[in-house]
């Protein structure tokens, strides 16, 4: 009679444990975070192969968690017959890390060469690999502007004003896109920053160094809304300036070594 | 006599190298030009590629007849656009016709529909792989370098070519063709009546503030600053609107902050410093930015959205009309939270600080089905003010529309007279 009760306890000790090393290992892929609409990262990548792996998802796996991210969620939990409000959370993830398959290595692999493929179940993963797809900087930006936008800033700031303090980086960036908007200049960001003149980077080739991380973030805060030069449409260095007419114009602060004017 | 030879040659030497030298700049600063000239043409194509798809895009969402006209009117007008940029490109000439006849039919096309003469339908079925091609064309033009700081290889190639082309001894012939560009050609046309585009700062009726107010005020909206080490500035005289700069440093942490002479608004804020690795839940940023904009008395906002990045998410909260609800986006606040630990990195109020006079507005109800073609749904709907082409504020209705192979636009129409004031694709 004690042994059975001994046997009986055992079961039930392996049957909770199961269930549980079974539970942790249906949720472990994904972190403990809720994802929503905006989010990015790692999660959102596996978020984006699984959906894709059933078929949910057919644009790129980029780990931004955008409108074509946020439907095709919204689809697969209508179909599954989960809440549909387009929001990542534990019951979602079980489901979905139910219903798919998550090859990490590989997702991540193609990510970090650049190259542009697809994650549909039941293909071959290698036929689903394409050439190189156009470089990225890999960050969420607002609707008004592309990466190419801030890739072409993000290296004419480096190359003005890549010993600058930071707000001071911004200011440039800032500078542009005032130049963008002011009506005395050309209406994109290309023909503002290859006005001949405009730039020193641009006349002497520096334009062309690629830029590091906080460049490409004081981009990122300039088209996010800062402009620490206070709405300026000129900088220059008065060390180094050979324009007089730069002075006439009316000065706002200095930043670093920059003057910023209207 | 042997040593003048050697003083002769001597001298011939030097005055070689220098000539080499000298040349060897001047080709430097040709090829400089010549490569920004082609950066400028094949850049500028990209981007308006990208317009000229987001337009044809445009013109698959509508199916009412003078909710098309504007799109129709971009595709034709950027079209020609193109054209014109891809003819003054050096590439050959069979790529270059091939380009320019497809332009030409898109921007063709366009003009019938417009008139009437072919049914949208039909330029809907035919457009959706032609927007298609023109991403993947403006993809392979967009501006790029190698990662050793080199230019593109386009460009490089262009270059080249050009100078192979014109090889009438070195660079001699390029010379002439690139634009030497001097001082008088600087844009010296600055517009002095539009030093204030976005908040005319200016007119602000508070009474001024002192440096010592200004120092006060700083260290109450943010106290975990109160020890940094601050310098305080004011604005150059003839600064459009007089403000006080403030620049702190603390241990890791150095930023600035910016703010009005008149009444001590808060107009922007920004800091710096290393992040870590660990990232905070999204509900805890919330509440972290909640706290914030009670702590500087933004009570009036709503948050309207916000974006994930390495090391920091940024947030846009816009004012709400108290009347209708509605959200007033030129009243806009932005913030921008650390994800290692919730720290605010980030405030720009400049545009929150004068806020928009808003008119009553009639809101008639609307039949999206008679302005939409079948392909789109309406995902969501609210009312919110934006600017219309005469920069008058108008109450609109804010339409999420979906197309899950075409995408996501954020469309605004006027409550009142149904007018399409804006669309934009949601990424």
């Amino acid at each position: 009679m004690k042994q059975i009760k001994y046997i009986l306890i055992s079961l039930v000790f392996c049957t909770v444990g199961y269930t549980f090393v079974n539970q942790e290992q249906s949720t472990q892929a994904f972190s403990t975070q809720i994802l929503e609409r905006g989010a990015f990262g790692d999660d959102v990548i596996e978020l984006q192969a699984r959906l894709q792996y059933i078929g949910f998802y057919t644009s790129q796996i980029d780990g931004k968690f955008g409108y074509s991210t946020y439907w095709a969620l919204r689809n697969f939990q209508e179909k599954y017959g989960l809440p549909v409000d387009g929001l990542l959370g534990e019951k979602t993830k079980k489901t979905l890390v139910k219903a798919s398959k998550f090859d990490k290595e590989f997702v991540h692999e193609q990510i970090r060469k650049g190259n542009s493929f697809t994650y549909y179940g039941g293909k071959d993963l290698e036929k689903q690999v394409k050439n190189k797809k156009p470089e990225s900087t890999n960050m969420q930006l607002p609707p008004k502007y592309s990466e190419k936008d801030l890739k072409l800033i993000a290296n004419a700031v480096y190359g003005e004003a890549r010993g600058e303090p930071y707000e001071g980086q911004v200011a440039v960036a800032a500078v542009i896109l005032n130049r963008v908007e002011h009506p005395d200049f050309p209406n994109t960001i290309s023909e503002v920053i290859f006005q001949p003149l405009a730039f020193t980077a641009v006349a002497d080739g520096q334009i062309w160094l690629e830029p590091n991380e906080r460049a490409k973030e004081a981009v990122l805060d300039a088209l996010n809304g800062w402009d620490p030069s206070e709405n300026a449409i000129y900088y220059f260095n008065p060390k180094t300036a050979t324009s007089k007419w730069i002075w006439s114009r009316p000065q706002i602060k200095t930043i670093g070594q920059h003057i910023f004017c209207s | 006599m042997k040593k003048f030879i050697w003083i002769i040659a001597s001298v011939a030497v030097v005055i070689f190298v220098v000539y080499h030298f000298s040349v060897q700049a001047k080709n430097t600063r040709l090829e400089n030009a010549l490569a920004n000239q082609y950066s400028n043409q094949l850049t500028s194509a990209s981007e308006k590629l990208v317009k000229l798809s987001d337009s044809i895009d445009q013109t698959l969402l509508f199916k009412d007849q003078a909710a098309l006209q504007q799109p129709l009117e971009d595709v034709w007008r950027l079209s020609s656009d193109v054209r014109a940029s891809i003819s003054a490109l050096p590439i050959d000439s069979e790529t270059s016709t091939l380009w320019m006849n497809y332009l030409s039919r898109i921007g063709n096309g366009a003009t019938l529909v417009s008139n009437g003469k072919v049914p949208i339908e039909e330029w809907q079925k035919n457009m959706t792989s032609a927007r298609d091609n023109l991403r993947s064309l403006s993809d392979q033009w967009a501006f790029t370098n190698r990662e050793d700081g080199k230019r593109d290889y386009i460009i490089s190639s262009f270059v080249q070519n050009k100078a192979n082309k014109d090889s009438v001894e070195s660079w001699k012939a390029l010379g002439n063709s690139v634009k030497a560009y001097t001082e008088s050609d600087f844009p010296m046309t600055a517009s002095e009546t539009d030093q204030q585009k976005k908040k005319d700062l200016k007119h602000i009726e508070d009474s001024e503030v002192t440096v010592d107010q200004m120092k006060q005020k700083f260290m109450e909206l943010f106290p975990e600053l109160k020890d940094a080490t601050i310098h305080i500035t004011e604005s150059s005289e003839n600064a459009p609107y007089p403000f006080y700069h403030i620049k702190f440093h603390k241990g890791i942490r150095i930023g600035y902050a910016d703010f009005t002479k008149k009444g001590g608004h808060l107009l922007s804020y920004l800091l710096e410093r290393p992040f870590d690795n660990t990232t905070i839940s999204v509900e805890q940023m919330k509440e972290k930015a909640s706290k914030y904009m009670k702590s500087f008395n933004y009570d009036d906002t709503s948050l309207v959205e916000y974006r994930e990045n390495h090391i920091a998410w940024h947030l846009s909260y816009a004012r709400k009309d108290s009347e209708s609800d509605a959200l007033i986006y030129a009243d806009g606040i932005q913030l921008k939270i650390a994800k290692d630990n919730g720290e605010l990195l980030g405030l720009n109020a400049m545009e929150y600080i004068q806020k928009e006079k808003i008119a009553p507005q009639e809101v008639k109800p609307i039949d999206y089905k008679e302005l939409f073609s079948g392909n789109f749904t309406v995902e969501e709907e609210r009312l919110a003010f934006v600017e219309n082409k005469q920069l008058q504020q108008r109450l609109a209705y804010e339409l999420v529309m979906r197309n899950d192979s075409i995408g996501t636009y954020r469309i605004y129409i006027d409550t009142e007279n149904h007018e399409i004031l804006h669309s934009e694709k949601l990424p």
